[in-house]
């Protein structure tokens, strides 16, 4: 059942916050790989064969932020066009919520207002599977 | 005045104006009197003389003429050798000579000019033919003028006539000889006008013919006479008149009167003239003007005089009447006297018939209704003299405790003016024109101007009143001008605070709280307290960015916490025990409302720093109402609430900020539910108002006491009872409402009761204009 696993690339720099997610993403089933930078996050896409949505959040290590990703992911001509973006972030000023929704990502959390728990009931429902714990 | 005396000043002024112009006319009519009485005489006198003098000059030519014709004369000339003929011509020289005195000597001259026969024998055969009475008088009769003859050099003048034969051949001339003294005679003064009275007679040459009776003979063909008389009577016209028509025109210019002229002695002359054309002579009148002033001075003193008795008498006369007149009114004055004087049983009796007794009598009637009316009047004087003694006396009373009260006002007022001037907070006191009334030392320190500069002056001439961002605040926004229009205080908040600026341009933020002054309902001005919080802004700002700061970082651990507790109690980390779950849900819970707590903060923070936006979008109110009932359902359950909810079905979606919208309607429904205890009753409805849609909270709960009401939106105020109830709560809640309202143009209020024995609990209102929230720029969310 390896190749029905969805992959989900999650972007965060904090490592515990990080790692709570990874935890609990695997626990649903999914397929998970995590980038602390863009150019990590970046090279995740270029190697893996499939990535089926991805995790953003705003603030990241190094000079590039999250929507430096989704302009790059969303460009004109781009292979991963299609892939689903959940931005999970502290930092919710409107007009960042605003950049990336124009952008096209999916939706907008703000991380402590949300348990883990209905962000993956929403990604889900966005791949249209259940948890396959 | 005495009438007496003013009726003899008016009369005696009028009498010397009359005698005045009296005196002026006789004197003026005197003059010319008089001096038309001289030129007159002058005149006629001179006319007299002339014609007199013309009348004798003919009467010589024709005894000249009536000679000339005498037979003898001719048969002499005939025949000259003839010695009988010659001896009759003696005999009638002779006969001549001694008829007529004044004649001196005869001749007959031949018709050569030479003398054939004198009364003088020594001149017979002398030639003469170049004498004037020759050359002349051998055409027709001839007045030689006066001239010198002989070694004795005597005044003669000479009258010839040709003698003609009948044929009208000439045959010689008859010459006589006269002297003078007949002209002498005639032109001698009568002095009818006195010893300067003159006539004289002048030749064509100006000179004298006969003796000035001031200078002698000796002016005789020897001095002249160059006047304005002798100049006038040889102008040619003058000539041509007088042998033209004689001297029959008195008035003519031609034998004008000169009056003031100077006659040849140099003094002042009235004086008149005539010519003499058988003669070319001239006849002039004169007297000395000063005999004529003289004379007028004399009438004038006359005249004076007269007057002045005529003015004594008339005076003494009517002073006579006038006192006589006045006496009957002196008596009338002095019974009117007594009569002032309180005596109204005098006698009056002044006057008979005439104007007094008929003034007497009105005044006996007037004394009459007086005294009548006098008596009702003492009466009510009396009477009224008691009332004001009373009076006074009460005043007096009233006076000296009035006294006290000042006294005592006047250190009430001492007292309270320290006072004033002794607060540390600025106060300044305005009129209903927020003209300044009033100023302390605080005040004046802070805004830099002093009371004596501005007092009179209107506030915000001088104090510039700005907001937040540094604009001017528009003077009818001032809390001056708001707090004298609404009649209520206007007082600033910390967070939405005014800036004054002082009197060299600084500005500094103010807490201000205006009073509008009242006294028996009457608006009289307004009283500001203010003070200078510019420190108090500091540590609020900084307050605020730190929240917001603290937040921000705040969140990263509180989701950790958050997800790893959610972890371990879905059992992800193996499972747990029940009393391990129960207190892994302790924490989850606590970390929750700590995330609560911080979203509240930036939020604050957020409104403080006026960096939230508002964007409005189409929202069914009703719809984010039952959301948030949705999620408010566990706590509902637990306390087994009665929730009812009323939404109007006409209300359409309206445009307003859904994030704000929602805060709103979580503050205000959780609010209800978690202070209304347990199977109590919250209602919400929904309804239009006019321009505004109508949101009504109500619950049954506790209630906000009376004395917290005034606070209740303050930032993390919480009631007094509450707080012992429910520890959960940040004070937050309502203070974020409240500003979301403000800065959209909706408002908030609410009624309260918490006696729990009547009907306990709490309404909150909202309004929301219709049309919507005004967008609103801004860099952060309300979240």
């Amino acid at each position: 059942m390896v190749e029905d696993k969805k992959t989900i690339l999650v972007v965060e720099d904090e490592k515990p916050l990080m790692d709570a997610i990874k935890k609990k993403l695997e626990i649903c089933g999914f397929y998970v790989v995590t980038a602390r930078d863009i150019k990590q996050a970046m090279s995740y896409l270029e190697d893996l064969e499939k990535v089926d949505l991805v995790w953003l959040d705003h603030y990241l290590l190094g000079k590039e932020n999250g929507l430096d990703l989704v302009t790059r992911m969303k460009n004109k001509g781009s292979k991963w066009k299609d892939i689903h973006i959940f931005v999970v972030s502290n930092t919710a000023s409107p007009d960042k919520v605003n950049s990336y929704l124009d952008l096209g990502v999916d939706k907008y959390f703000t991380k402590a207002d949300y348990r883990l728990d209905d962000i993956i009931k929403d990604i889900n429902g966005v791949l249209k599977r259940e948890c396959q714990a | 005045m005495k009438i007496a005396n003013k009726i003899i000043i008016g009369v005696t002024l009028c009498l010397v104006v009359a005698m005045a112009v009296i005196g002026f006319l006789i004197g003026s009519y005197s003059v010319s009197v008089i001096e038309g009485k001289v030129v007159s005489y002058l005149q006629s006198s001179n006319r007299a003389r002339a014609e007199h003098i013309r009348t004798f000059l003919q009467s010589q030519k024709e005894e000249s003429e009536i000679l000339s014709s005498a037979s003898v004369y001719r048969d002499f000339l005939n025949n000259p050798e003839d010695a009988s003929i010659k001896e009759k011509i003696r005999k009638r020289f002779e006969r001549t000579l001694i008829d007529d005195p004044h004649l001196l000597e005869m001749y007959i001259l031949d018709k050569n000019g030479k003398v054939i026969a004198s009364s003088d024998r020594e001149e017979e055969g002398e030639d003469r033919s170049d004498d004037t009475y020759f050359t002349e008088g051998n055409k027709k009769t001839f007045i030689k003028d006066f001239y010198l003859y002989g070694e004795y050099n005597t005044i003669v003048y000479a009258v010839s006539s040709p003698v003609f034969n009948d044929d009208k051949i000439l045959l010689g001339v008859s010459v006589l000889i006269f002297s003078p003294d007949n002209f002498y005679e005639i032109v001698k003064s009568e002095n009818g006008l006195g010893s300067t009275e003159e006539n004289f007679l002048i030749n064509k040459d100006k000179f004298f013919l006969t003796p000035s009776i001031f200078l002698g003979k000796n002016v005789i063909l020897k001095q002249k006479v160059e006047t304005e008389n002798a100049e006038a009577c040889f102008q040619k016209d003058e000539i041509d008149y007088v042998t033209k028509n004689g001297y029959s025109e008195l008035e003519h210019s031609h034998r004008a009167v000169y009056d003031s002229a100077q006659d040849y002695r140099g003094v002042n002359i009235i004086g008149t003239h005539a010519y003499i054309p058988e003669t070319n002579w001239c006849l002039i009148t004169k007297i000395d003007k000063s005999v004529v002033v003289k004379d007028i001075t004399n009438i004038t003193i006359i005249n004076a005089t007269i007057l002045s008795v005529v003015f004594i008498v008339l005076m003494v006369l009517i002073y006579i009447l006038i006192n006589r007149l006045s006496l009957g009114l002196k008596k009338l004055g002095s019974e009117v006297a007594a009569v002032e004087s309180g005596d109204f049983d005098v006698k009056i009796n002044s006057g008979g018939n005439d104007e007094i007794g008929i003034l007497s009598k009105a005044f006996i009637k007037m004394i009459a209704a007086v005294k009548q009316s006098r008596a009702e009047v003492d009466r009510k004087v009396e009477e009224q003299t008691r009332e004001i003694v009373e009076k006074q006396e009460s005043l007096e009373t009233q006076q000296k405790s009035i006294l006290n009260i000042l006294e005592d006002i006047e250190e009430e007022k001492a007292k309270t003016s320290a006072l004033l001037e002794g607060i540390g907070e600025g106060v300044v006191a305005t009129d209903v024109n927020t003209s300044i009334i009033y100023m302390n030392k605080a005040a004046e320190d802070l805004i830099g101007w002093k009371i004596e500069e501005v007092l009179g002056k209107r506030l915000y001439d001088f104090l510039k009143v700005l907001d937040e961002k540094g604009k001017e605040i528009p003077e009818e926004k001032r809390p001056f001008s708001i707090a004298l229009k609404i009649g209520k205080p206007v007082i600033s908040s910390i967070q939405n605070s005014y800036y004054y600026t002082r009197r060299n341009g600084e500005k500094f933020p103010v807490s201000i709280s205006v009073t509008p002054a009242m006294l028996n309902d009457k608006l009289l001005g307004a009283i500001n307290v203010f003070r200078d919080i510019t420190h108090e802004k500091e540590i609020d700002k900084a307050k605020t960015e730190f929240v917001s700061l603290a937040s921000h970082q705040l969140r990263t651990p509180l989701s950790a916490i958050n997800w790893y507790t959610e972890m371990l109690l879905a059992g992800d980390a193996g499972k747990i025990l029940p009393e391990q779950k129960q207190y892994l849900e302790e924490v989850y819970r606590s970390n929750k409302r700590m995330v609560d707590l911080v979203n509240s903060l930036l939020n604050v923070s957020r409104i403080d720093l006026g960096t939230f936006a508002i964007t409005p979008e189409l929202v069914d109110l009703a719809e984010v109402s039952k959301s948030v009932l949705v999620e408010l359902t566990p706590m509902i359950k637990t306390k087994n609430m009665n929730i009812e909810e009323n939404y109007a079905k006409n209300l359409k979606k309206i445009n307003v900020d859904s994030k704000l919208t929602r805060i709103i309607f979580q503050n205000l429904l959780s609010n209800a539910v978690k202070y209304t205890p347990e199977n109590g009753k919250v209602s919400v409805s929904i309804e239009k108002q006019n321009e505004n849609v109508l949101i009504k909270v109500a619950d049954t709960g506790y209630g906000i006491p009376k004395k917290d009401q005034a606070r209740i939106f303050e930032k993390l105020f919480r009631a007094d009872n509450i707080r012992e109830k429910e520890t959960d709560g940040t004070g937050l809640g309502l203070y974020i409402v409240k500003s979301i309202l403000e800065q959209s143009g909706g408002k908030i209020w609410f009624e309260s009761n918490d006696d729990q024995s009547k009907n306990p609990g709490t309404t909150f209102f909202v309004t929301i204009p219709f049309f919507g929230m005004k967008a609103k720029e801004g860099t952060k969310d309300l979240g």
